[in-house]
């Protein structure tokens, strides 16, 4: 025979401020009326009593666990895992990028030489009004009048669009998905236009619009 | 590129977190395997969204709300396979020496814990086992301090009760 504690069991009108209490969450306006209601009525007193108990076996719940060396595979990920897109490993993602069929195709030759002859150069520049971050003098160099296809093509997932300048001559713009745990959500994107510099950059979202880091840059052939 | 890391200093605050992590992991959980590998994705993915962590808040917070997020996909992902029944969870021994009765103690609180419902356990971790305060538990949870303190009081009457049992029940066999 187990004698059961039924004002335990039953539960209390007011138990969750009584929890509270023990926990003291409670300020002292409620903690007073806590205590004042404690003082008359001996079932809250009980439970009290016993949550107090129990949260002091509850505190040290799971302690073999605390005190046990943490799994060495654990570690190992978290020592090892790809920097984050602050810290990017631009060669791994040149490399990477160089293999895609976008890149293969239609940024061409031009910007593929320029990303083996140019130093990277990481830069990254307040946004403009619209929202749209467009580095000058170190990030993707693309005519004024380009600029607004890219927030489009980015926000679209990627792809190509092409056109001609007012001045005569034709340009292209891609952005393909990063494609690196790392970069997540980011954009590799590259402009090339006849008789104008040609660029890569990465692009990342940012709080209105996207963040440009250049990869790299070719001046005008 | 040899050139140290930048961000070894957050690594190695994750490093300092896991033990943590993955008790609260274990609690919702109820298996280590499992705790273990929730933790290395939530710790993988902090280490991806580290720029959305602002500084000068609680890092520890900002993991245990990854844990909980990804253990809540898991879930959802996976709601087709049924939850452990708490019953089939081994009991440890009841007639084991007294000598271990502390560890047996503890193990008891253990198993009343891991017995209740999911959305009182994850309450519980955090505001009993881990001492956070309920505003901290419920922004972890993303629900209002409310429903952490209605999920909090009816783990610990639950768990209360059952000790009060199990404490009864111990006294009467025992003698």
């Amino acid at each position: 025979m187990t004698p059961k504690r039924p004002e335990i069991q039953a539960g209390h009108p007011q138990q969750d401020r009584l929890v509270a209490y023990v926990d003291g969450e409670l300020d002292i306006d409620e903690r007073e009326a806590v205590q004042a209601l404690i003082a008359g009525d001996c079932h809250a007193a009980a439970i009290v009593e016993r949550l107090i108990a129990s949260r002091d076996q509850a505190e040290g719940a799971f302690g073999a666990i605390l005190a046990a060396p943490q799994p060495p595979h654990l570690l190992a990920a978290i020592e090892t895992a790809d920097a984050p897109a602050s810290a990017p490993d631009w060669r791994a993602r040149l490399g990477r990028l160089t293999h895609s069929r976008t890149w293969r195709l239609a940024v061409a030759p031009a910007a593929l030489v320029a990303t083996l002859l140019l130093s990277v150069v990481v830069a990254t520049t307040p946004r403009d009004e619209s929202g749209f971050t467009l580095a000058s003098g170190g990030g993707l160099d693309i005519p004024a009048e380009v600029q607004p296809a890219l927030p489009g093509l980015l926000d679209a997932g990627g792809g190509e669009r092409q056109g001609r300048l007012a001045g005569g001559g034709a340009w292209r713009l891609f952005a393909a998905p990063a494609a690196t745990p790392a970069a997540q959500d980011c954009f590799v994107v590259a402009f090339a236009g006849d008789a104008l510099p040609r660029s890569a950059g990465l692009a990342c979202p940012a709080e209105a619009g996207w963040r440009i880091a250049t990869i790299a840059l070719d001046p005008a052939p | 590129m040899p050139a140290p890391p930048p961000d070894d200093a957050f690594r190695r605050q994750l490093i300092d977190l896991l033990p943590r992590l993955r008790r609260f992991a274990y609690g919702l959980t109820r298996s280590l395997a499992e705790a273990d590998d929730l933790v290395q994705s939530a710790c993988l993915r902090a280490l991806e969204k580290r720029r959305q962590w602002q500084a000068g808040t609680r890092l520890d917070s900002w993991l245990f709300r990854i844990v909980q997020n990804l253990w809540i996909d898991g879930r959802r992902r996976l709601r087709h396979r049924e939850e452990v029944d708490p019953d089939s969870l081994p009991l440890g021994d009841p007639s084991a020496h007294r000598t271990a009765e502390a560890r047996l103690t503890l193990g008891a609180v253990e198993r009343l814990i891991l017995a209740l419902p999911v959305e009182q356990r994850a309450v519980l971790m955090l505001a009993t086992v881990e001492g956070m305060s309920y505003a901290e538990t419920a922004a972890i949870l993303g629900i209002p301090q409310g429903t952490v303190m209605s999920r909090l009081s009816r783990a610990r009457l639950a768990l209360a009760a059952a000790l009060d049992e199990t404490g009864n029940a111990e006294g009467a066999t025992g003698r």
